[in-house]
């Protein structure tokens, strides 16, 4: 047993974790699934206003659902505004983190247009603070929202975890960050431990680490201080990275915490990343000291592509007309949405009024029999006893 | 006997086939058969016939050759029954798998099956010429595996008689002992009191004060006797001291006698996991954590973590340093080989 297989075993690689090609598809068919279910409501409400009516206007148009891509955009928006909120009420990194990859992970199998992003988004926030440990009490939560009431908060919060499949665990790549910036620093002060089964010494990575070429491909001779000073820039332009770009993309279902964190340090500092891969995988059966490994090669380009993907989405700002193109998703949502599922309010109320008048019948039929035991002991305390059953 | 029971009642008489003599005549007749061919004789007639040796069947339209040695008094009144049985220990005999030869209970019960069909074509008469030639042949060929069997199954018989003498002697022996035990605390207590008595005569102190002083000798000496038998830990009652010593006692001839093996059914399955059991018990069942990526350094250079083992807050609730960055480490490098692509495909 190794790290990788206790990776294997998270909720977020077994559920979670998709290929390229599988996310494309999983996200194709909620689509056109919630397509036909909006379809089919909106057909049924429409019968129900014409029955009252009586007007038969059967020349209705068809509705116009959003696209796959639309639902995208629309999806990422509310992510940033969730992460915009974190921010502005200075919730930790972790607690935005995790709403966004809850509001990812559960428009996964559910559309906007069947549970809008709206109204999800206080819900999947709120379950995050509680997931990350930073719990605030949902009546202080729902003041800090204006026009927003603790029922608007609660309502969703069931059909969440339901989308979540019941697993919140999210695997973030702050804490292994954190963790290949401490072995880092341990290689430019000599007092790193080179893996099992690795050529290397101690003082092979100490010498080799000052002697990294510089991010313009410059060779150089860095004193300690110096390359501490290195590292210390990467991780701070990795650290943006990851709580930006890497958010935003679908990075956490295409790769792992350890390729995201090390693809962004790749982005970062791209010699410096090249040589900590080599020695950490010197242990590994064909990590040689001087030629990389296949392994290596493989790794370095599954890096790369991950590397793209983060940093295209964190140069991309909000501009004009991605505004406008928001906006008139927006519209187009306003109609094609599922009218049974827009008042989550009144649906929870519902599920649970329906609990309390099952509750109301058990109460009469437990009186009842209360009743008839009252009398039948009251007949037996008669002289010649209880009348006789005929 | 059986040979002098009577089909119905006192009255009737039995008469020999043979000889035409009586059991109205001769009470005391005792008749035989041969599992050659079931005829019935009295006892004289197989001395006078057979005692020369081998001789034809004396019942008309018989006549098979009989030896004196085969014959034997019925077991039962219907000689069908009888033929029956012999017919069945016969098989037994050969075919004398028990269950535990068996892979699973199932084919055991076919075996059974068949067995028991074979059995009734023998009886009712069946197939009997090729069946007795199978037989015999498999006799033949299993010679070795059919005797072990047999050896086992008598070992198992001698199991059941050792078991049932060693429980016998440890009864007898915890009589003995209990019966020891009475006598010594009855000795003891005689001495006690002539000790008593002694002390009373001989010097002139107070009366009570000396029974007060043996009672508590004698109550210190009982409980001395009740400690060893505790300390056994067999069981916690301390009142019958002669029971928990015996307990104590005779655990060590029970384990020697199971050493040997009982007569359960279930023991062929449970000594190897007697065996089983003296492993070194493993929490993790074998599973070993070996990192590829990384190893664990004491100590690393990371001021956020390392601030946190100065301040009290922290410390006071178990939190240390280490845990966040020994976290890390495995963080940094879980799931660095998996290439989702391939696995996920």
């Amino acid at each position: 047993m190794n790290e990788d297989d206790i990776y294997r075993t998270s909720t977020q690689f077994r559920f979670w974790t998709y290929t390229a090609k599988a996310l494309t598809d999983l996200r194709a068919s909620s689509n056109s699934l919630a397509a036909s279910r909006v379809r089919d409501a909106i057909k049924r409400s429409r019968e129900q206003g014409s029955k009252s009516e009586t007007s038969t206007n059967n020349a209705v148009p068809e509705v116009d659902c959003l696209t796959v891509e639309e639902e995208q955009k629309l999806v990422g928006w509310y992510c940033t505004k969730a992460m915009e909120f974190c921010d502005f009420s200075e919730f930790p990194k972790a607690v935005k983190a995790t709403a966004v990859q809850f509001l990812k992970r559960f428009y996964l199998s559910t559309s906007p247009m069947t549970y809008h992003p709206k109204q999800m988004m206080l819900s999947a926030i709120y379950l995050a603070t509680k997931v990350e440990n930073f719990y605030i009490g949902i009546a202080e939560f729902a003041k800090m929202i204006p026009k927003t009431t603790a029922d608007d908060i609660l309502a969703p919060e069931f059909l969440l975890t339901q989308g979540l499949r019941f697993t919140f665990d999210v695997r973030h790549p702050y804490r292994s960050l954190e963790g290949g910036i401490m072995e880092l620093h341990e290689m430019s002060r000599g007092s790193y431990i080179p893996p099992h089964g690795s050529s290397f010494t101690t003082e092979d990575v100490r010498v080799g680490i000052l002697k990294v070429k510089s991010h313009r491909g410059k060779p150089a001779t860095m004193t300690p201080d110096e390359c501490a000073e290195r590292i210390k820039r990467a991780h701070n332009k990795a650290g943006d990275i990851l709580t930006k770009g890497a958010l935003l993309t679908d990075a956490y279902f295409l790769y792992t915490p350890s390729q995201i964190w090390m693809s962004a340090l790749l982005a970062a500092d791209k010699p410096l990343a090249e040589f900590y891969l080599h020695i950490i995988l010197s242990g590994t059966p064909n990590g040689s000291v001087s030629e990389p490994s296949s392994l290596e090669l493989r790794l370095l380009s599954l890096l790369e592509q991950c590397a793209g993907l983060m940093t295209r989405s964190s140069s991309r700002g909000p501009d004009e007309t991605e505004t406008m193109e928001l906006k008139r998703i927006d519209k187009k949502l306003y109609h094609c949405r599922n009218p049974e599922k827009i008042d989550l309010v009144g649906m929870n109320k519902a599920v649970k009024e329906g609990s309390n008048g099952d509750k109301v019948d058990e109460e009469k039929v437990v009186k009842k029999r209360k009743i008839e035991r009252d009398r039948a002991a009251k007949e037996e305390q008669d002289l010649f006893g209880a009348p006789l059953k005929k | 006997m059986p040979s002098a029971r009577r089909p119905n009642g006192i009255d009737e008489s039995v008469i020999c086939p043979v000889c035409k003599s009586s059991t109205y005549l001769n009470p005391n007749m005792i008749f035989k058969v041969n599992p050659e061919c079931y005829h019935k004789m009295c006892d004289s007639c197989v001395e006078r016939i057979f005692t020369s040796g081998p001789a034809p069947c004396p019942v008309a339209g018989c006549g098979k050759t009989l030896r004196k040695n085969r014959f034997k008094i019925p077991r039962f009144e219907d000689l069908a029954v009888e033929r029956e049985c012999d017919i069945r220990a016969r098989v037994a005999q050969i075919l004398n798998h028990s269950e535990a030869d068996f892979d699973s209970l199932r084919t055991y019960n076919d075996y059974e099956e068949w067995k028991e069909e074979l059995i009734m074509d023998l009886v009712s008469g069946n197939n009997v010429q090729e069946w007795e030639r199978k037989l015999k042949e498999h006799a033949k060929e299993n010679q070795e595996s059919i005797k072990a069997n047999a050896r086992h199954e008598e070992d198992l018989r001698e199991q059941v008689k050792e078991d049932e003498r060693v429980r016998i002697e440890r009864s007898e022996l915890s009589r003995a002992e209990a019966q020891r035990e009475f006598q010594e605390e009855l000795a003891e207590r005689e001495a006690g009191r002539k000790e008593v008595i002694n002390k009373i005569l001989n010097t002139n102190s107070d009366v009570l004060r000396v029974a007060k002083e043996a009672e508590s000798v004698l109550q210190k000496r009982a409980a001395a006797r009740n400690q060893p038998s505790t300390a056994n830990g067999t069981m916690g009652v301390t009142s019958g001291s002669g029971d928990a010593n015996i307990t104590g006692k005779t655990t060590g001839s029970v384990g020697a006698a199971k050493s040997t093996g009982f007569s359960i059914s279930g023991l062929k399955k449970i000594q190897p996991q007697t065996k089983e059991v003296e492993k070194v018990y493993d929490a993790f069942d074998g599973l070993s954590l070996q990192f590829k990526y990384y190893s664990l350094a004491e100590k690393y250079f990371h001021p956020r973590s390392n601030a946190v083992d100065k301040e009290k807050g922290h410390a006071s609730g178990g939190y240390l340093g280490w845990d966040y960055q020994r976290r890390a480490q495995m963080d940094a490098h879980a799931g660095l080989g998996i290439f989702v692509e391939e696995e996920k495909a």
